[in-house]
């Protein structure tokens, strides 16, 4: 049965405040399967779905997280999401995943990743540089390698080999999600009142919880409705 | 202020943001281009939390040095992110006490001579102490 619009955002709301990610536990319990955490954006979600790997976005603590040793780490005029990422992981919230990826998003959460190594060093951490030239001779090639590295570090630690037509597969899923949330951001931008801020953001950033890759499941279809 | 205090600074890595020799690298006459680029991308700024933890720590070693003093710029944060975590990782692993202060490179309502005398000035009589009593170099 197709889960109602209230239903779906009630959800994601629950998931987004879930600190603990009871869902992943239950995700690798249910399929042996790895998570790693991500930190935004341009995360290849595509590889690590292609590889078996749960994907979980990490948007550091809300206000409801209270920032006790993040604090010992930074700089008072550094901004919350590294602090409270901190924070996450000291606490024990994190547990569950086996690793994290940094993204190249900015030079406090580049050097996160080598905090994360010093303290979860049995722990998958990586760094993900991403490239500023795109001559597919050049920035193709070092951006090729980065994603072939990543692969390994995953394999490693218990992530499936990738095959190119999972990938391929993964790839179709995760384009057909994008399709979707622009299609929802289109109807924003006609009708507002039909998708509230606080909606279009929980919702594609957690709909289906983490362990479903269905895109949008009839999410659009009710807010026509 | 160091001068004022009779300290002396023996090694530092913010010299080493444009690239580190001491590691052995040297440029190539002959690829003069390449291994400029190649020097620029091995700076410090370049190196892993870890990898920057190891360096400070070996120059702390190397130079014996009685401590060492993180200066963080507000300005620059692919230098600054992390320190408060380095300079707890490096005084763990050389067994001397590091300093922090705050300043910045280009925007002078971010530096305060007074402040940071006054925190250097503390910071030295705590080495005085610490060599007083046997913990220094």
């Amino acid at each position: 049965m197709e889960e109602s619009l209230p239903d779906l955002v009630a959800r994601a709301e629950a998931l987004y405040r879930d600190y603990t990610l009871a869902s992943v536990r239950d995700w690798k319990k249910n399929t042996g399967g790895i998570a790693v955490g991500y930190l935004p954006i341009y995360v290849p979600r595509e590889l690590l779905h292609a590889q078996g790997v749960l994907p979980v976005g990490i948007m550091g603590g809300s206000d409801d997280l209270e920032i006790i040793r993040g604090d010992a780490f930074y700089q008072s005029y550094i901004c919350h999401i590294p602090r409270s990422t901190i924070e996450l992981g000291l606490n024990h919230s994190l547990d569950a995943l086996d690793g994290m990826i940094f993204p190249a998003i900015c030079d406090v959460i580049r050097n996160l990743s080598g905090m994360w190594k010093m303290l979860f060093p049995e722990k998958l951490s990586y760094y993900l540089d991403v490239p500023q030239d795109f001559d597919r001779d050049v920035g193709g090639v070092f951006y090729r390698g980065a994603l072939e590295d990543l692969s390994r570090l995953l394999v490693a630690h218990g992530a499936q080999p990738l095959e190119t037509e999972r990938l391929r597969e993964s790839i179709r899923l995760y384009n057909e999600n994008r399709r979707q949330v622009r299609e929802l951001y289109a109807l924003r931008q006609k009708e507002p009142w039909r998708v509230p801020s606080h909606e279009l953001y929980v919702v594609p950033g957690r709909h289906g919880g983490p362990s479903q890759l269905d895109p949008l499941p009839g999410v659009l279809e009710d807010v026509r409705r | 202020m160091f001068a004022d205090e009779g300290a002396v600074v023996v090694a530092s890595t913010y010299t080493k943001v444009g690239g580190v020799y001491d590691t052995g690298f040297r440029h190539d006459p002959s690829r003069p281009l390449e291994t400029l680029a190649d020097y620029t991308m091995g700076c410090y700024t370049n190196l892993n939390l870890p990898t920057r933890v190891d360096m400070l720590a070996r120059y702390v070693r190397d130079y014996r040095a009685d401590g060492f003093l993180i200066n963080s710029v507000k300005s620059c944060n692919s230098f600054s992110a992390g320190q408060l975590h380095i300079l707890r990782e490096v005084e763990k692993r050389v067994s001397r006490p590091g300093g922090f202060i705050e300043s910045d490179l280009v925007d002078p309502r971010y530096f305060s001579a007074a402040n940071i005398k006054n925190r250097l000035e503390s910071y030295f009589q705590m080495i005085e102490q610490k060599r007083r009593s046997g913990g220094g170099a």
